[in-house]
């Protein structure tokens, strides 16, 4: 009638409108609430987009994995303009290493040189993906390389994940980093309850020394370098993640490539945006209201829970044999998440006594989580893919 | 047939534990490194500070004796071979040099500002070690908190 069989209209389905309605709310959610807009915009927008019936923006093999090809392709009407960033950015793995290079420019290791047994806290909050991968295994809802993905998540750093999904489980890749980014908003709701169940008044209220070492040039410029050297010879595969993060802050700290930094934190923003049109665009109706999606969201959570539990936990561990106490809160903030996990403990800090101030210590734990899930990346790629 | 459908659970259970200590031993490696690395820039400077009694006045000084590459020493002799860029800022000693140094900030910050906008602005102005100072400042009650999180600089420190 009236033609309405070949529109959009005649084809949307229940599963598409409802996928509108999610798109809509993540724009709503980056604009009104500024909760992460650099990406929830994109991917809000990327999800309308590839909502719309017939819009030919992207296209997907009968399996359910976006279709490849180049211009030719997109030319000739195979793929739409969408499967083209996705070939380029994401299948190629480029977007993520490149995205961790920028990040790598903008990151300050002197609170984990000065401290380095900050680096401890980092492994510590990665004992939740570690427990998260083998609930998601054992629940037999996901297959090893999934439930790899699914724990990734529980890191919460946002390129070390999309790396490993692409590599082992491309077709989750949409819902996967749709949680991972969207659910770093819930860092300030999640931990503080974690960390007041595991200590005491008295542990959260301690004031830790503020005269912190300064840390020398040549600790700054040889930390990415012997960084990269240690992860790389242990495991292997987390070479290109560490790679990209440790020379992009090598470029920070060398004094004489300062251009080349602030051009890398520029090129991060424009990637953000490619990242998120591509994962929002990966977002088509059936997979996203998959069970297997909303347990993977739950899982997140729990292994954010532990992990925070895990940092909390060995920062009251070590306190046993050092003689400079730590406040444990510091211990949360060894989740990656930067830098909202550090100032969640440092809040937590000032909640105990308003005279606590742990922010340089816990960025100390905070950075070392980005290293961690680096790391734990590549031990599952090495375990588990190539 | 997926080559890793064949890992059973037992299977799984050991890669996780791998995974765990393969990411302990990695950090608590690099962690125990980069602990060391200010003393090998110490005798990287000058060699002959290998000599034991040298070492055993760093150990019983501490930092008395920094690396030039050092943010916050004083920089020391140069040795022959590479060297390492330094920042330039020392740390004053006394505090009457910190207020007079810091006086224009704490004018423009009114009479009452939250330490975490004296630290950005501090930055923003190239004054050395931010964080060390307003700490210093705290200690020695040079700024004094009127509410909750705002804080007043008072020229000479409350008794």
């Amino acid at each position: 009638m009236f033609g309405l069989i070949e529109t959009g209209f005649g084809n949307l389905t229940l599963g598409n409108l409802g996928m509108l309605l999610i798109g809509a709310l993540l724009i709503w959610g980056g604009i009104a609430k500024k909760k992460e807009p650099l990406l929830l915009v994109p991917i809000g927008f990327g999800a309308i987009m590839v909502n719309l019936p017939l819009s030919g923006l992207m296209m997907h093999t009968p399996e359910g994995l976006p279709a490849l090809g180049g211009l030719s392709e997109v030319a000739s009407g195979e793929i739409g303009l969408l499967n083209l960033i996705y070939y380029y950015g994401l299948y190629t793995k480029v977007i993520p290493l490149l995205i961790f290079l920028g990040v790598g420019t903008m990151m300050d290791f002197q609170p984990t040189i000065a401290r380095p047994i900050s680096l401890v806290f980092g492994a510590a909050a990665q004992i939740g993906v570690f427990i998260i991968f083998l609930a998601a295994y054992y629940s037999g809802f996901f297959t090893l390389e999934e439930a790899a993905c699914a724990a990734m998540i529980g890191g919460s750093d946002g390129p070390p994940t999309v790396f490993v999904t692409v590599a082992l489980a491309p077709h989750l890749l949409g819902p996967i980093t749709m949680i991972a980014y969207a659910y770093m908003a819930l860092v300030p709701l999640i931990q503080p309850p974690v960390i007041r169940s595991l200590t005491t008044q008295k542990e959260r209220a301690m004031e830790m020394n503020q005269e912190v070492r300064e840390v020398s040039k040549g600790e700054l410029i040889l930390f990415p370098i012997l960084v990269f050297l240690v992860s790389t010879l242990l495991v292997p595969g987390s070479a290109p993640l560490i790679g990209m993060l440790m020379f992009g802050n090598l470029l920070r700290v060398s004094g004489v490539t300062e251009r080349l930094a602030i051009a890398g934190s520029t090129m991060n923003d424009i990637l953000l945006v490619l990242l998120g049109l591509c994962v929002g665009a990966l977002m088509p109706a059936q997979v996203f209201f998959d069970p297997r999606t909303l347990l993977m969201i739950l899982l997140a959570i729990f292994a954010f829970v532990i992990g925070t539990a895990g940092g909390v936990i060995t920062a009251k561990i070590l306190n046993l044999f050092i003689k400079d106490k730590i406040n444990p809160i510091i211990g949360a903030a060894g989740v990656s998440a930067v830098p909202m996990a550090a100032r969640v403990a440092h809040s937590e800090g000032l909640r105990a006594n308003p005279n606590n101030y742990l922010i340089m210590h816990a960025l100390g734990p905070n950075m070392a989580g980005a290293i961690s899930t680096s790391v734990v990346a590549g031990v599952f790629l090495g375990m588990i893919g190539y | 047939m997926n080559e890793t459908s064949s890992i059973d659970y037992v299977g799984s259970l050991v890669m996780a534990l791998t995974g765990t200590f393969v990411v302990f031993l990695v950090l608590i490696l690099v962690a125990v490194i980069i602990s060391q690395l200010s003393n090998v820039l110490w005798l990287w400077e000058k060699p002959e500070r290998m000599l034991p009694g040298n070492w055993a006045r760093r150990k019983k000084d501490g930092d008395g004796d920094k690396p030039s590459g050092d943010v916050g020493g004083e920089r020391s002799e140069s040795s022959p071979g590479f060297q390492f860029p330094t920042c330039g800022h020392t740390y004053p000693e006394n505090n009457r040099e910190i207020v007079d140094a810091w006086m224009p900030m704490f004018e423009k910050m009114g009479d009452s500002f939250r330490l975490m906008d004296l630290y950005k602005e501090a930055r923003e102005s190239g004054l050395p070690h931010p964080h060390l100072t307003i700490c210093r400042l705290r200690r020695e009650n040079y700024l004094i908190q009127v509410e909750n999180q705002l804080y007043t600089f008072r020229r000479e420190p409350e008794e």
